[in-house]
């Protein structure tokens, strides 16, 4: 399921990246990756606060949604 | 003795604490200016160790080394064709396998490098355990513990560049038996290539697998390039046919593996709980119902602390000058020398310095809420209302350091991308209101608003720039740039509890600037509204003041003859020694009457008990000078009847002149323009000067007031204002308003201009804000009189 | 005689001032920040290590 949609606080990993490829290496880039573990720590209407690599970062919406987790 | 310099250029993630070790190794003596051709900004500084001279060179924060922003070029093209002699890459070792991607690509440029184990402590308290030597060993270059929020492990760091001790290192990624296969066919055709570009051939090859478009671009330059950047093409087309995925992703993605590999290797025990903690806090700070009244009320708490904890520091600095300025009044030769100083000076300066200690506690706030960073936390909080107005929550960290000063929080709007998205708010952040302006509102709100609620009036004030910024953030986006929202990615630091040292070194510098800016250019300014109030000095009364004067002054010296000294049979009352001394008795408990009874209501108990009082300190002495008491007490009424006459003679003569004075004249001009919101000539002179500063705006009505005074005592502007009739509680609102919407400060503007590279933008924030700051003031006045609250 | 010393003060006020906003218009911002991005032209002491 979409990042989006899970559950906060779960321990989750990404399966896939449905963006761009410019916003996959952008991604890249800060440590998000497929196969990597993540949680949800906080979203609201816009954004998304997700853990992932001891780090914490902030997404959009829409791309927080094209990341698939389980 | 060698004395060549030596170059030290420092890269790392942004977050690692880069900046903190680049201001530990080079001081205050650094130089900020631009890399040629892009907007990316050149950090430099100075340093001297062990009798070397070292160039020390803060790269721009990446995450990494692409091509895909110019942050990322910038960094890689210094370090391969620049030649520094060691490049110390920070890690954040509490964030180790993300900070480690970066060092594995620095690595692969084969130049000599040093590790800084940076926020050592974090980890440590974090129970993360991490085996420097192994990872030294691995990785084949020092490695150097530092935390360089407390200054340590800055010398190690200098010692090693310093001995030239730094080494190439390697770390041998196998990207596997397919890619490996491409990149030795590539090598041998890069030769010329290296040669010319300085980039090592197996990293050349590899960027030609991962289609990066500089090196693609700098390749196809050269000789036979075309021919090599093809043969990388095709070779990309291969692997990605036969392995499934985009080259760039499966070298990224063992990239990770061999941290994660290594990692494992090094990172001995490791306290997921503390970790924990930090999501703790965050689940409650950015709650989706919490979050955002928390953040209210933690700007509430802010603004309510810096009124009234630094009302007290406040009131001994108000002393002080008042004291300073009595001293030179009666010290000093009467005169317009005296006046300059007194006045001018002090009356100007003094009344802008006595708010340091508000300045001082607005900075330590937000130092604080940055160093534990629940700054950037205030970027997700806002992004649900920043995303209704088309910008994102990253663009709410530029404005909130608006609330210091605008100008950093202007050039701090370099970190939105997209254009659009950074003049729009560029626009909008000098709504935020600044603290310069937090003396005007000070000095305002003292004067006409109770203890009460004079913090949330002030929050109400800030408030509104909120509100303004967003609404105008929208209007901007609307009308002048349309366009979807961009998406973004933005990374949160962790919670932390800032160093002392940090946030005191932080007051400590504002507070040198705010004093700076008193003695310089406040002074100046106050000097030049001195001269614009004072002359022309020979002015036309309407009246003849001395003639009046004098005229009351004999009336009273009949009508004391007649009613009190015939009577009484003394011939010279003013030098008869008992009556004088019952009428000196008499006064001083009218004095402490006035004195006591000033802030107190008509009706309250206290001022009843107050009245009592003073009836029976009065009963008192008539029982003891039963004799003289009638005709004493009527002397002093008499007496107390010429000084009022006096005073307002006096009032009405300077406040003629005041009007007539060049200042006065100018302030006339713009009146028309300026009553519909309450303002009268005084008020617009101060407008004007504000453009300079906006604590101007203070220190011009200090030296006006001054002048203006009657009397030879300096009274805190505070009280001048409140006895002004031209002011009320609503007015001073308007003004306040008006103070927080209109043009930002010259040095803004100038910002302005650099930043978007055009006068057009710069003249355009200054327009638009003096507009919308008459209507705004216009609707709170006019609204403010309809509903019954002016004065 | 005091009439000179005022008439020095007043022009050397509006000289700064005036001097000061042509600097400013011009970039040399006066730097009012202390944060990272602040274009403060500090000259580089350089032969520090003057032996």
């Amino acid at each position: 399921m979409p990042l989006t949609m899970a559950n906060p606080h779960k321990e989750l990993h990404i399966t896939a990246i449905h963006s761009s490829q410019d916003m996959r290496m952008r991604l890249c880039n800060m440590g998000i990756t497929a196969g990597i573990p993540v949680r949800v720590i906080s979203r609201s209407p816009s954004s998304l606060l997700v853990g992932v690599r001891d780090t914490r970062i902030m997404l959009d919406f829409k791309t927080a949604h094209q990341i698939h987790v389980q | 003795m060698d004395n060549k310099r030596i170059t030290i250029a420092l890269a790392g993630n942004p977050n690692s604490g880069k900046t903190t070790i680049f201001n530990n190794l080079t001081g205050s003596r650094q130089h900020v200016g631009n890399y040629p051709g892009v907007t990316v900004e050149k950090k430099e500084g100075f340093r001297c160790f062990k009798d070397q001279e070292l160039l020390i060179v803060d790269l721009p924060g990446t995450y990494s080394l692409t091509a895909y922003s110019p942050e990322e070029v910038v960094a890689r093209n210094f370090v391969v064709q620049d030649n520094p002699d060691v490049v110390v890459d920070i890690i954040d070792a509490s964030n180790l396998e993300r900070n480690l991607y970066l060092a594995t690509q620095l690595l692969e440029l084969e130049i000599p490098m040093v590790l800084a184990l940076n926020m050592a402590d974090v980890a440590e308290s974090w129970g993360i355990k991490i085996n420097d030597e192994l990872l030294a060993q691995k990785l084949g270059v020092s490695v150097v513990r530092t935390v360089g929020s407390r200054n340590q492990g800055m010398e190690e760091l200098l010692e090693i560049a310093v001995t030239k001790k730094a080494r190439s290192g390697s770390c041998n990624i196998n990207y596997g038996v397919d890619i490996e296969g491409a990149l030795e066919k590539l090598e041998p055709l890069l030769a010329v290539a290296h040669q010319e570009l300085k980039f090592p051939k197996r990293w050349l090859a590899l960027k030609l697998l991962e289609n990066d478009k500089d090196i693609i671009e700098h390749v196809k330059k050269i000789s036979g390039g075309e021919a090599t950047v093809r043969t990388a093409a095709e070779a990309r087309a291969a692997l990605q046919k036969k392995l499934g995925e985009d080259p760039e992703m499966l070298i990224a993605d063992l990239r990770y593996r061999f941290i994660g590999v290594l990692c494992r290797e090094i990172v001995i025990a490791k306290n997921t709980d503390a970790v924990t903690i930090s999501d703790k806090i965050d689940k409650v700070l950015t709650n989706r119902a919490l979050g955002l009244p928390l953040f209210l009320g933690m700007m509430w708490l802010v603004f309510n602390l810096v009124f009234t904890l630094g009302a007290f520091p406040q009131g001994w600095l108000e002393k002080g000058v008042e004291l300073l300025g009595s001293w030179f009044g009666q010290n000093l030769a009467e005169g317009d020398l005296k006046s300059l100083i007194v006045d001018g000076v002090i009356g100007g300066v003094g009344g802008v310095i006595v708010f340091l200690p508000n300045i001082l506690l607005l900075f330590f706030a937000i130092a604080l809420l940055e160093g534990t960073g629940y700054m950037a936390r205030a970027a997700f909080i806002m992004d649900r209302v920043m995303h209704k107005v088309g910008l994102h929550g990253k663009s709410f960290i530029p404005l909130l350091l608006g609330f210091g000063c605008s100008v950093p929080a202007i050039m701090g709007a370099r970190t939105l991308e997209n254009p659009r998205d950074r003049l729009v708010t560029i626009l909008v952040t000098p709504l935020m209101s600044c603290s310069a302006r937090l003396p005007v509102y000070t000095v305002l709100i003292s004067a006409f608003f109770g203890e009460h609620i004079a913090g949330n009036v002030l929050f109400s004030i800030y408030l509104l720039g909120i509100v303004l910024a967003i609404v105008m953030a929208r209007i901007f986006r609307s009308v002048f740039f349309t366009g979807s929202t961009e998406p973004f990615v933005m990374e949160l630091p962790p919670y932390r509890i800032p160093t002392l040292r940090s946030i005191v070194t932080h007051m400590w510098e504002r507070s040198v600037l705010y004093v700076q800016k008193a003695g310089t250019i406040i002074l100046a300014i106050s000097i030049i509204v001195w001269f614009l109030t004072n002359y022309p000095s020979e002015v036309q009364y309407s009246k003849d003041y001395e003639g009046l004067v004098a005229q009351s002054k004999t009336a009273f010296t009949v009508q004391v003859d007649e009613e009190i000294a015939q009577p009484l049979k003394i011939t010279n009352i003013e030098e008869h020694l008992a009556f004088q001394a019952v009428v000196t008795k008499i006064s001083k408990v009218e004095e402490d009457f006035k004195a006591k009874s000033e802030n107190l209501q008509e009706g309250s108990p206290e001022l009843d008990a107050l009245k009592s009082e003073k009836e029976i300190s009065l009963r008192k002495i008539q029982t003891v000078e039963s004799a003289l008491y009638g005709p004493a007490s009527r002397y002093t009424e008499l007496k107390g009847k010429l000084d009022d006459n006096k005073d307002k003679l006096d009032k009405e003569q300077t406040g003629e002149k005041l009007a007539q004075s060049y200042a006065g004249r100018a302030g006339k001009v713009i009146e028309p323009i300026i009553a519909p919101v309450g303002f009268d000539w005084k008020m617009g002179v101060g407008l004007f000067a504000a453009f300079a500063a906006k604590e101007v705006l203070v220190s011009t009505l200090g030296t006006i007031y001054s002048v203006g005074a009657a009397d030879e005592n300096s009274i805190p502007l505070k009280e001048a204002l409140a006895l002004d009739p031209a002011f009320n509680p609503l007015v001073a609102y308007s003004l306040m308003v008006f103070v927080l919407i209109y043009s930002p400060c010259l040095p803004t503007i100038a910002v302005i201009k650099r930043e978007t590279n055009s006068w057009k933008w710069a003249i355009f924030s200054s327009v638009y804000s003096t507009m919308l700051a008459w209507v705004i003031a216009f609707i709170v006045y006019q609204g403010g009189k309809l509903m019954g609250f002016g004065g | 005689m005091e009439k000179i010393i005022l008439g020095l003060i007043g022009v050397a006020a509006i000289y700064f001032v005036v001097r000061n906003l042509w600097k400013e218009a011009k970039g040399e911002v006066k730097c009012a920040c202390s944060h990272s991005g602040c274009s403060n032209s500090d000259e580089n002491k350089k032969g520090c290590c003057d032996k």
